[in-house]
């Protein structure tokens, strides 16, 4: 096993692999920005090492400085985390020239996985569904009305040279389909010079539908079940769970399997995802491979009981899979709220500043994340995730109660979060029924406005906290000192 | 006695309450009387320390944690966060404070870095033209104002990191501007 490992991350991440590092007794060293001097990660490592500047590409991304950290202090292994340099080929391939292990997936894997027509090819064959899709001349009427009968209506027609939603229809009646089609090729023509369209099967209400694998080098490959990641704002995922609630016993076998098919394909070692399109009438398609541990990967921990960072770490060392498929149990439900720094009642901008307050919630079964605590600076510079808050049940609606009783206690201050909208959704009924898809927020007009009135509790509160300190430091704290109030609020009740 | 009011802020739309407090000094320590309208509360408030504490209205307990910022506060109760603001007695501080109720210059709707300015002191411009193009990690913002008016100063650079609500270009109508000159 190795001796010391290089967390080539910052945020939660970094300290959530510190700690199974420190557990198997190994060193955890940490890189850190000039932005990143007093941050969690870097209190929460054994050793760390500074990168000059705070700009990602002169730092978490600095191939080069990173490996001569690990070369200057003796790091045998590279843990890359998620983000930064996680799917990067070059860097797996410049770890292995420099004698030092990346952990993570061979190269070669990283790089076909990582350009999702190549994807797409590799797997071809193996089992795995992709989109049902057609190619051919669609300037010929009978062939493209043939085609897309044989797809399957609704059918989506999609510029070759295509992008932004530019030359694209949605077509629902084959009577359409010649017209929408001439509309999409002058506008594919006229935005990209390029008038080629294709056929491709299109699908209401998707769900997002994941599976984590694992191999190693010794043949073993297994799935550890499904996560499904609909709730999603912007193309991201906010709300995740596992088991999905989409999924019966035969479909998690049939997508299992196939997940276990895309990885045998690859000769895959190590940690990775297979992500589906879920149609609502069980159909799946794949949609890609992530080549790394994926940031909502606590759920599947917590109902399979394993540490997936360990396993990361024991493949990467050349050690089998501590776990068969057989041995492996779902057991419960989990899910995760990511908590982020951003203002969900003004377009979810982010927010930025001091965080003057961070107190998490605590109890059985609930597992926080978090890339801060309280005094934390949340700068303009990385990503606005402050914590992931994980909970677990013996059912999805146990798990969900928990989750919506841990976000109301969960308080975070000096900057905006979206922990109250994460809450509207956790209370949606159709979010209790278990109804999901990917454009659940926009369908259901999830949003929170500003209020235009104070509870009287709210005032009262606010009230005593506005006069106490005047009352309590009558000689008056200095402007822009936005700390000031509580630090002679002690003398509170004797005032 | 102390009276305040208090509204929430960043919502010029929202209603301002009136609260009264009266402070109460007993054996077992500081209550007090709080008034809103008509309704009378008696409140026990402890303070334990790093910006939280608990309250006691009647037989509810609210746990709290709170953040001030000069007229702003920030409450944590109940589960949720309340952005509280003090509101001045005289109109005076209350522009002072913020910088002009309505003023219509064009300011930064997040802290980031500008990257692009696209006018300059002395140009004339349409309502919901580019003015200026902000980043903020990872996400690109165009900046507007819905309605016309003439540059009256640029208050940033290009590359310049600027914090929210830092003004960014200073506006003017274009009679205002004349009114000025003259």
């Amino acid at each position: 096993m190795f001796k010391k490992v290089l967390i080539a991350n910052r945020g939660e991440i970094a300290v959530r692999v510190s700690q199974t590092l420190q557990e198997m007794g190994i060193t955890a060293l940490a890189v850190f920005s000039d932005a990143d001097r007093k941050a969690l990660h870097v209190m929460r490592a054994d050793e760390a090492h500074r990168l000059p500047g705070a700009a990602p590409g002169e730092t978490y991304l600095d191939q080069k400085q990173i490996l001569a950290a690990a070369k200057e202090h003796g790091a045998d292994a590279i843990h890359p985390g998620y983000g930064f340099l996680s799917e990067n080929a070059g860097f797996a391939r410049a770890c292995a020239e420099a004698g030092v292990t990346f952990i993570g997936p061979q190269p070669e894997v990283i790089e076909a996985m990582g350009d999702k027509i190549v994807a797409k090819k590799t797997l071809d064959g193996s089992g795995v569904p992709t989109i049902p899709s057609w190619e051919g001349d669609a300037t010929d009427p009978k062939a493209l009305a043939a085609a897309a009968e044989e797809i399957g209506y609704p059918v989506l027609i999609k510029a070759a040279a295509g992008g932004g939603g530019k030359g694209m229809r949605i077509v629902r009646e084959p009577a359409e389909i010649t017209a929408a089609m001439e509309a999409a090729s002058r506008e594919a023509m006229n935005a990209f010079g390029d008038a080629r369209v294709f056929v491709e099967k299109y699908i209401d209400r998707p769900r997002h539908v994941e599976f984590q694998i694992f191999g190693d080098r010794h043949g073993n490959v297994v799935h550890l079940f499904e996560r499904e990641c609909s709730i999603q704002r912007r193309y991201q995922k906010i709300v995740e769970e596992t088991p999905s609630p989409a999924l019966d016993e035969a479909l998690r076998a049939k997508m299992g399997e196939a997940a276990v098919a895309a990885a045998k394909a690859l000769n895959y070692e190590g940690a990775g995802t297979v992500e589906f399109i879920l149609a609502p009438d069980g159909k799946f398609f794949f949609l890609e491979v992530n080549t790394r541990l994926q940031v909502e990967h606590p759920v599947t921990e917590m109902v399979a009981g394993q540490d997936l960072v360990r396993a990361q770490l024991l493949v990467a060392a050349g050690e089998p899979l501590p776990f068969s498929q057989e041995s492996l149990r779902q057991s419960g439900h989990a899910m995760e709220c990511r908590i982020y720094a951003e203002d969900p009642a003004r377009g979810f901008l982010p927010s930025t500043g001091r965080l003057a307050q961070f107190s998490t919630p605590q109890g059985a079964h609930v597992r926080v994340d978090a890339s801060v605590r309280r005094g934390s600076e949340v700068s303009v510079h990385y990503d606005p995730m402050l914590a992931k808050l994980v909970v677990w049940g013996t059912d999805r609606e146990e798990a969900r109660q928990r989750m919506a009783w841990a976000l109301r206690r969960f308080a975070v201050l000096g900057v905006t979060t979206n922990i109250e909208f994460l809450t509207q959704v956790c209370d949606h009924p159709a979010f209790i029924a278990g109804d999901l898809h990917t454009h659940f927020l926009e369908d259901h007009g999830l949003a929170l406005a500003p209020p235009d009135t104070l509870e009287d509790p709210v005032a009262i509160a606010a009230g005593l906290v506005a006069r106490a300190p005047r009352e309590a430091a009558p000689s008056g704290e200095k402007d822009g000192k936005p700390t000031g109030p509580w630090q002679a609020a002690q003398r509170w009740r004797n005032v | 006695m102390a009276t305040l009011k208090l509204r929430p802020a960043d919502n010029a739309a929202a209603e301002t309450i009136e609260l009264s407090l009266e402070r109460h000094d007993n054996q077992t320590g500081v209550s007090h009387v709080a008034r809103v309208g008509e309704t009378r509360y008696e409140a026990e408030l402890e303070y334990l320390g790093s910006g939280q504490g608990w309250m006691r209205l009647k037989e509810k307990i609210y746990p709290f944690f709170c953040h001030r910022e000069e007229s702003r506060i920030q409450v944590w109760l109940a589960g949720k966060v309340h952005d509280v603001e003090i509101v001045p007695d005289t109109p005076q501080r209350a522009s002072a404070a913020a910088g002009g109720p309505m003023s219509a210059n064009l300011s930064a709707p997040m802290p980031g870095a500008v990257l692009k300015i696209m006018v300059e002191p002395g140009d004339t411009f349409e309502a919901h033209q580019a003015l200026v193009i902000m980043e903020s990690m990872k996400m690109e913002l165009t900046l507007s104002v819905p309605h016309a008016g003439v540059v009256r100063k640029v208050g940033c650079e290009v590359g310049e990191l600027v914090d929210l609500g830092a003004v960014l270009v200073e506006l003017g109508a274009a009679e205002d501007d004349a009114d000025e000159s003259a």
